[in-house]
C-alpha cells in the first residue's frame, strides 16, 4: 500500500500540500505526537478573498472512521477538519466524497507531530509523484500495475522502473514504492542520460543510474533474485554491462545484453554461502527484454520470455560483494565503468521468479510497451 | 563523440552537483588525463550556478581502455 510521510517541519506553520485523494478511496492518517497536547488540521485553500465560496472544492466532504486515540471529537466542515491530539499515536480513516487535488488542501500541525498517509492505488501514487500527465502513459502504467497485481507479481518486486514521462524526475521513481528516497530505491542519475517518451538512453561514456539497492543487504539466500533490462538498442560495445555491481572478480548481480563478441550474460553472486550462477549465451541482437534469474541451483538467462540458457555453478563460502546496483553501467569496486548506450524502456529487480512467472512478467511488460507505442 | 574539457578546479566544482533535477554531473578522466563531461550534461544544464559549462571547449573523446571484469 503506498504511503506518504510528512515531517514536523513540513507540517508546522503554513503547512504543506496534501497528496491527491481519490473519491471513495479510504486513506489512513497516522499521526505521531511525542509531545504534549498538539493539533492537526486539514484545511482547504481559501479563495483570494480569504473565504470559501460555492466554487471552493469541498475537500473534506466524506467520512471519518476508525478513529483512534483522538482526544476530542473531530471538528469538520466540507472545507476544514481539525483534531486535538493527545501524546500518543493517533489515527483515523478519511474517505473523500470527491476527488481532492493535493495542492488545494493544506496539512498543518503543531507540537512537533509527524504524519503518515497510506492508501489509494499504487498507480495513482506513482502517477502523482512522477508527475505523469499524458493520458496514454497514465492508462498504460495503470494497466501495468493492475496486471502485475492480478498476476501476483507486484509483491515480488523490489524495484521496477517504467521510464515514462520523459524527464529525469518522472524516470527516477520506483514503480512499487514511488517515494523520493534512497530507501525506496529511487534512481539517482549521473552523467549523460537522455530522457524522452521512448525511454531513457545512457550515452555509453559516463552515464549511469544508482539504484541504491545493495544485493549484500537487500537480497538474501532464501528469496534469491531476478533482474532485468529491456533494451531497445541493438548495439555491441566491448566490455559493456547494462546493469550490475562487482567487487573485483566477485559479482553481485550483473547483466549483459550484447557486447562486441555477441555475448549475453547474467550472474548472481550475493550469497555468503554457496550460490553463484554465471551463464552466457551468444546473442546477435541486443534489443529485447533480457532477464537474469537465480532460482536456486540453477541460474538462467531469458530474452523476451524465452529461456536462452541455464547453468549451475556453485562456489564455497566467500564474502559477497558490497555496493549498489547501477543501471547503464557496472558498479566496479565503487566506480561506474563498462558503460552501455542501450536505450532502456523497463528495468527491475525482484525476488526469485519461476519460469512461468518470468513469462508472465515479460508478457505484461511487452504489453506495456505496446500500449505506449514504443 | 565530442565532450567538454574541464580544468581540475572546474571538475572539483562539479562533483556531487546536479545539472538538472535528480541528475548529477559525472566528470570523467579520459585517456589523455583530461577531465571531461558529456554534451548531454553541458546542454542539459539548467542549474544557474553552472551555466558556464555551456561555454566549455569541445574535444574528441578518447576513452580509457575498458577493463573487462567478466569471469566465465
Amino acid at each position: 500500500m503506498p504511503t506518504t510521510n510528512y515531517t514536523f517541519n513540513e507540517l508546522y506553520g503554513a503547512g504543506t500540500s496534501s497528496i491527491d485523494l481519490t473519491a471513495g478511496t479510504p486513506y489512513t492518517f497516522t499521526i505521531t505526537n511525542n509531545s504534549g497536547s498538539s493539533y492537526f488540521v486539514m484545511e482547504t485553500v481559501s479563495n483570494q478573498n480569504g473565504v470559501y465560496s460555492d466554487s471552493s472544492p469541498k475537500n473534506l466532504s466524506g467520512s471519518f472512521t476508525s478513529v483512534t486515540n483522538i482526544a476530542t471529537a473531530i471538528t469538520s466542515s466540507n472545507y476544514v477538519a481539525g483534531f486535538s491530539l493527545p501524546a500518543s499515536t493517533n489515527g483515523f480513516t478519511f474517505t473523500p466524497a470527491f476527488n481532492v487535488t493535493g495542492s488545494t488542501l493544506k496539512l498543518r500541525g503543531t507540537g512537533g507531530i509527524t504524519l503518515e498517509i497510506s492508501g489509494g492505488s499504487l498507480a495513482d501514487t506513482f502517477i502523482q509523484n512522477a508527475g505523469i500527465t499524458s493520458s496514454i502513459e497514465i492508462s498504460a502504467v495503470t494497466t501495468l500495475v493492475n496486471q502485475l497485481e492480478s498476476s501476483s507479481l507486484l509483491n515480488e518486486i523490489y524495484a521496477a522502473y517504467p521510464f515514462i514521462g520523459g524527464t529525469s524526475t518522472s524516470n527516477m521513481y520506483n514503480l512499487v514504492n514511488p517515494q523520493d528516497t534512497d530507501e525506496a530505491f529511487r534512481l539517482s542519475f549521473n552523467g549523460g542520460w537522455t530522457f524522452a517518451s521512448n525511454g531513457a538512453t545512457p550515452n555509453g561514456a559516463n552515464a549511469y543510474a544508482d539504484m541504491h539497492l545493495d544485493p549484500s543487504i537487500n537480497l538474501n539466500e532464501t528469496d534469491l533474485a531476478t533482474w532485468g533490462y529491456f533494451s531497445r538498442t541493438n548495439s555491441a560495445i566491448y566490455g559493456e554491462y547494462v546493469m550490475g555491481v562487482a567487487t573485483g572478480l566477485v559479482g553481485g548481480i550483473q547483466l549483459i545484453a550484447r557486447r562486441d563478441d555477441d555475448l549475453s550474460y547474467a550472474l548472481s553472486d550475493f550469497s555468503s554461502v554457496t550460490w553463484r550462477g554465471a551463464i552466457n549465451f551468444i546473442s546477435t541482437n541486443g534489443s529485447g527484454f533480457f532477464i537474469g534469474a537465480q532460482q536456486g541451483a540453477n541460474a538462467k538467462l531469458f530474452k523476451n520470455g524465452i529461456e536462452l540458457v541455464s547453468n549451475s555453478f556453485a562456489r564455497t563460502t566467500q564474502v559477497p560483494p558490497t555496493g549498489n546496483v547501477y543501471l547503464g553501467a557496472l558498479n566496479l569496486n565503487g566506480d561506474a565503468s563498462n558503460f552501455t548506450d542501450k536505450r532502456c524502456v523497463f528495468s527491475f529487480v525482484s525476488k526469485k521468479l519461476t519460469d512461468s512467472q518470468i513469462v508472465s512478467l515479460n508478457n505484461i511488460v511487452q504489453t506495456f510497451q505496446t500500449n505506449l507505442g514504443r | 563523440m565530442k565532450v567538454a574539457i574541464l580544468t581540475i578546479e572546474q571538475k572539483d566544482s562539479l562533483v556531487g552537483q546536479q545539472f538538472t533535477p535528480n541528475c548529477y554531473f559525472n566528470p570523467l578522466e579520459d585517456n589523455n588525463s583530461d577531465w571531461v563531461i558529456s554534451i548531454e550534461e553541458m546542454n542539459g544544464c539548467i542549474n544557474e550556478e553552472f551555466q558556464w559549462v555551456k561555454t566549455l571547449p569541445l574535444i574528441d573523446y578518447v576513452p580509457k581502455p575498458t577493463i573487462d571484469p567478466l569471469v566465465i
